[in-house]
């Protein structure tokens, strides 16, 4: 059940980028997107192995998950994120794309957190 | 406290630190061929690749190998991940400047997995890679040779759309 579900998380999300009106060009956000995945790598890994701080499943479909949402979800959130961001002029509406980016996500993690991705 | 091989400044270290020094003024000297934006997602493309692999497979539960000293990480596992950025940089650099076309791509690829698959075996007896679980050099071969095929296709859509326009993934 987490396993589709995780699939159906990263469906949408990609979708979700792949249709939005992008401001950043192909090799802008290639750029970004790697750069975010290497950061979120890091911090996983130091909040897990070194600071212990956070245990990652040792499950493989579990693990999985914890890939899709690492490599995947997340990275292509904070892009979704950016272009919109930057698409936008008002700074009203920054705000509440900021709100919902941060919703995002903590959804994210929270789902991560309640199926045993995480503990 | 993760296993430990070993706790010397030796071999490993200054392979890596060589290594990204060489690779460094290498890349500096070179005439330029791509971009200022190219040349920076090419050589970043080296570090995601190379960290994906180590943050995924070299930890539980595949845990398939250890980097340099320890099973923790390290400050020096870091620099030997950016270590993989000049070797995708000059890749992609040779693939330009040679003009590489239709089934020379296939010998362009090989030649660069052969090379990758040494240094990895070069590494590994200087300590930098530790297998685990029974993990050979020869699973390097298909994944090496994958992901350059994966860079060079990267490299070509990458023509197309940035000549299109910002038209973004």
């Amino acid at each position: 059940m987490v396993l589709p579900a995780a699939l159906v998380i990263t469906f949408y999300t990609l979708s979700f980028f792949f249709f939005i009106e992008k401001k950043l060009s192909f090799l802008q956000n290639s750029l970004i997107f790697m750069l975010i995945s290497i950061a979120a790598r890091n911090y996983t890994t130091i909040l897990a192995f070194q600071l212990k701080w956070i245990d990652i499943t040792e499950d493989s479909y579990l693990f999985i998950v914890f890939l899709l949402h690492r490599e995947i979800i997340g990275p292509f959130l904070v892009l979704i994120f950016i272009n919109v961001f930057w698409k936008t002029q008002s700074g009203g509406k920054r705000l509440v794309y900021f709100l919902i980016f941060l919703i995002c996500l903590l959804a994210i993690d929270i789902f991560s957190l309640k199926s045993g991705v995480i503990n | 406290m993760g296993m430990v091989y070993e706790g010397a400044f030796d071999a490993n270290e200054w392979f890596v630190l060589v290594n990204l020094m060489a690779a460094g003024i290498l890349i500096w000297k070179l005439p330029k061929k791509l971009s200022g934006l190219e040349t920076a997602v090419h050589f970043t493309i080296g570090i995601f690749t190379g960290m994906f692999f180590d943050h995924t497979i070299s930890i539980k539960p595949w845990d398939f190998y250890d980097v340099n000293d320890t099973s923790d990480y390290q400050f020096i596992d870091l620099l030997s991940y950016i270590m993989y950025g000049p070797y995708s940089y000059i890749f992609i650099y040779l693939y330009v400047k040679l003009n590489v076309k239709g089934h020379k791509n296939i010998l362009y690829v090989t030649i660069w997995t052969i090379f990758a698959v040494l240094i990895e075996w070069f590494s590994v007896k200087l300590g930098i890679f530790h297998y685990e679980k029974g993990y050979q050099i020869s699973w390097s071969f298909p994944i090496y040779g994958f992901f350059q095929t994966l860079q060079i296709m990267f490299y070509k859509i990458s023509l197309k759309m940035e000549n299109v326009g910002k038209l973004g993934f």
